[in-house]
């Protein structure tokens, strides 16, 4: 009976109690969870608005695919799945068509051929809003310069649909490697973000390393060994003329990058079998010391305003990153996990760090904080090391290397998720990637 | 788990192992044990004196009924309510009750007039009628003013005799006479006049300025502390303010007619018999309830504004809101700015469950630029429309709940650390 009662009593109040908790506005949840998959976009073939244009407009519309695909932010819907059919630019869009199979984003386009000169002009809208996104836009140039105008297609809507820019229209400079692995040769070789387009710029007469853009992107820093010893060129990109950028007797330069005032270069000087980090400027050829200590402290890289350098050093015992002031001073290390820390870059954004990792027998691509916190690794192989960030800092290009006699590098590219790897196709080994600014 | 809920279960834990063992209800069984009476022993010789007597001796011990001891929390019940002049019943010991819910088991003592009895448990269907228990006419009736005490009725309802009738309201002014409430219309002022209407077909241009009917402040003799007992704040047999439950379908009308008929027949013959004014009075009180309205045009939701009515949702018909919707929130577009954005969503929904497209709006965002708040809000607001589509799975009965809805998208736990 008192079981009873007590259960009468208790299912009454537990009837009262939701008054109390009772919501007095409108229902309020947070969500916390969602998903992480491509964007859903239709991609319809450009319209060709004059004659000669269908092979461009097609290709034009490949390659803006692609760009988009390789992001691993977004998805084509297969043009088969298409509903509407875009026969004009100016047609309107029937969103209804293209909700109905599930597609985010539109993007259309037209192409006119005039001579040896082409125009490209878009169009994004938001299926879901049912409106354009952004105002339209058009590009002009010649026939030979239509993927540049696919990429920045690509990158615009990159950039409306994502919020942050795109970097499609960029180049990479890096070292093509040919010959077998005891006795290869490598060039220094210049191509589209995506290998397209590959110029050579040095022959293969002498070994090349650590190619480096300046902020610009009109001239390269590398390393090369044609005197016997490593040495700093300065390489003009339009003319491929290059001059050596600091000439000391019984000295090695070598790791060298810019600063972002384009003038300074920094870089590591051996001398006397001590290797430390020197700045000089590439109009006076003024050198200074930033670090003096009997490790070893080489590749430098600066923060994107300037104000800091992180390098690696082995003064601990291990090679591990520091960070200094870009006057130098006493640096401060950041790298506390096992294994060792080497090739340290500074993210074009400045929150990110990335650097190669060597430990248990494998190389990693990681990211870490500027303070050393949050470090993840993107990577994991046999070789894997010299990342290099894209001009939006969020996708790193870097070396792979297979093991073994016949093993050769390759090149690959990684967001800062770690879920989207893939391989970035070239025509010969590379290794050494330097990923430029957006092109103007 | 949110910490309202974490609440309510901890203290619903508490509360039910304190029912259940704390012995709040022991007392009255404990009570029933002195059912054993005292046996005295005799001698085969006195027993068959005994049996050999014709007449039988008085017995040493007394009935069971005499000894039996009775509850002396259920003891005073009679003696505070029944009168004893107009109750000629005698004072049987009345079995141990939990006094409120045992009423029906009360046996019924001769009435003097056959009073219609309300029904024991009120039937779950609304009922205008006035309510069995909390309407104890002669005690919430303070318009005989100048009677403090009012009399007690001749009615001998169990529900009446717990109710704690003489007990005056708290009023909020002391005034040598008791002062009745004024009309729910009037003004506070120390003179007592009637609303004053013009005249519309008057020769005279205007004769008289309209003017709000004024009455004195209700006042008591004395101060009423506000006591645990919940008395009831309004002082009408109407329930003005009482809010009926809206889900249920009413025809105010049918209700209103039905509600002055009960309550005309249920009126006791020698209660002080209510005029067809209060009768309508009561009646369109009682519609005013059921609509949602009051005289001055407005409603409920004007006096608690965004409280919608109804149970609220429960924790499962929130989670699988929010399952719906985060199952189409992709954040794989979103920059690493926008995932440091926390973007609160607005909606008003349709009675279908689907979202009305056109209320979508951001209402605030937390972290990070205004740029990237725009991109965390157009993720999360095709997550609302995509997965909305179909209509999110809501119960239709309880749309006063989620007819608007705010959602927080927080992607901080999704960042990559």
């Amino acid at each position: 009976m008192i079981l009873l009662k007590s259960i009468a009593v208790a299912a009454v109040l537990a009837l009262l109690t939701p008054a109390v908790f009772a919501q007095t506005g409108p229902l309020k949840i947070t969500i916390t969870e969602g998903v992480i998959e491509p964007l859903k976009l239709a991609i319809p073939d450009f319209v060709p608005e004059s004659g000669g244009a269908d092979q461009l407009a097609r290709d034009i519309a490949a390659v803006v695919t692609a760009d988009l695909e390789s992001s691993g932010l977004f998805a084509r819907i297969s043009p088969d799945a298409y509903i509407s059919r875009l026969t004009s630019f100016d047609a309107p869009v029937a969103y209804a068509d293209w909700k109905a199979i599930n597609a985010v984003g539109l993007i259309t386009g037209a192409v006119s051929v005039s001579g040896d000169t082409i125009s490209v002009k878009f169009r994004l809208f938001d299926i879901f809003s049912g409106q354009q996104l952004g105002e339209g836009l058009q590009f002009g140039g010649t026939k030979s310069t239509w993927r540049r105008m696919a990429h920045k297609v690509a990158d615009a809507a990159y950039s409306r649909i994502t919020g942050e820019g795109g970097y499609f229209d960029s180049r990479v400079v890096f070292v093509s490697e040919s010959g077998p692995k005891n006795q290869r040769a490598k060039r220094l070789a210049l191509m589209d973000y995506d290998g397209a387009n590959v110029q050579y710029l040095t022959d293969s007469s002498a070994i090349v390393l650590a190619p480096r853009f300046s902020p610009t992107g009109d001239r390269v820093l590398y390393t090369s060994y044609e005197s016997g010893f490593p040495r700093i060129y300065l390489l003009d990109v339009a003319s491929v003329s290059r001059r050596a950028l600091e000439e000391q007797p019984g000295t090695m330069t070598f790791a060298p990058r810019f600063a972002p005032d384009g003038r300074t270069v920094v870089f590591s000087l051996e001398r006397g079998g001590n290797t430390d980090i020197y700045t000089t400027d590439t109009g006076t050829g003024a050198l200074q010391q930033l670090t003096n200590a009997p490790s070893i402290e080489t590749g430098p890289s600066y923060s994107p305003d300037g104000s800091r350098i992180v390098f690696e050093s082995d003064r601990s015992g291990t090679q591990q990153i520091y960070i200094m002031s870009a006057g130098g001073g006493e640096p401060t290390r950041i790298s506390f996990g096992d294994g060792r820390y080497s090739t340290p870059v500074w993210s074009p954004r400045g929150d990110l760090i990335a650097f190669t990792k060597q430990g248990a027998g494998q190389f990693h691509i990681g990211v870490m904080r500027a303070d050393g916190k949050e470090e993840r690794l993107l990577t994991t192989s046999f070789l894997d090391e010299g990342p290099t960030w894209a001009p939006n800092g969020r996708v790193i290009m870097f070396t792979r290397e297979t093991a073994g006699a016949g093993g050769s590098a390759r090149l690959y590219s990684v967001d800062i998720t770690g879920r989207v790897l893939h391989p970035v196709p070239t025509e010969t080994a590379a290794s050494d990637p330097a990923w430029s600014p957006l092109l103007p | 788990m949110n910490t309202g809920t974490t609440i309510s279960g901890i203290g619903h834990a508490i509360l039910i192992l304190w029912l259940m063992f704390g012995g709040l209800f022991s007392a009255p069984e404990d009570t029933a044990v002195p059912a054993v009476t005292e046996v005295s022993l005799i001698t085969g010789a006195e027993f068959a004196a005994l049996s050999a007597s014709p007449i039988a001796p008085e017995p040493q011990v007394d009935a069971p009924a005499v000894t039996e001891p009775v509850d002396p929390a259920v003891e005073p019940q009679p003696d505070v309510v029944t009168d004893p002049a107009v109750d000629p019943a005698p004072q049987v010991p009345v079995e141990p009750q939990p006094a409120p819910d045992a009423q029906p088991e009360a046996q019924p003592d001769p009435q003097p007039a056959p009073v219609p009895v309300p029904e024991p448990v009120p039937e779950p269907v609304p009922e205008p009628v006035p309510e069995p228990v909390p309407e104890p006419q002669p005690v919430v009736e303070p318009v005989p003013v100048v009677e403090p005490v009012p009399e007690p009725q001749p009615v001998t309802d169990p529900a009446l005799q717990s109710s704690p009738l003489p007990r005056q309201r708290p009023v909020p002014r002391i005034a040598p006479e008791v002062a009745a409430a004024p009309p729910p219309d009037a003004q506070v002022a120390d003179i007592v006049q009637d609303a004053v209407t013009p005249d519309a077909p008057a020769d005279a241009p205007v004769v008289e300025a309209p003017a709000e009917a004024t009455a004195p402040a209700e006042a008591a003799t004395e101060i009423v502390p506000e006591t645990a007992d919940p008395v009831p704040e309004v002082a009408t047999s109407a329930p003005v303010t009482s809010a009926r439950p809206k889900a249920r379908p009413a025809k105010p009308a049918a209700v209103a007619v039905a509600a002055a008929a009960a309550a005309t027949a249920e009126a006791p013959a020698d209660q002080p018999s209510q005029t067809a004014e209060q009768t309508d009075a009561i009646a369109a009180a009682l519609a005013e309830a059921q609509s949602g309205t009051t005289d001055d045009g407005g409603s409920d939701a004007a006096t608690t504004p965004q409280a919608p009515s109804g149970p609220p949702l429960t924790a499962g018909e929130k989670d699988g809101l929010r399952v719906a919707v985060q199952s189409c929130w992709n954040v794989g577009a979103l920059s690493s700015e926008a995932m440091t954005v926390s973007v609160t969503i607005a909606v008003s929904m349709l009675q279908d469950g689907k979202p009305d497209r056109a209320s979508i709006r951001m209402v605030g965002f937390e972290g990070g630029t205004e740029a990237a708040a725009s991109k965390a809000y157009e993720a999360g607001r095709r997550a609302i429309i995509i997965c909305g589509d179909k209509g999110f799975p809501l119960p239709p009965e309880k749309y006063e709940q989620w007819k608007n809805i705010e959602m927080v998208f927080d992607p901080k736990g999704m960042r990559l650390k």
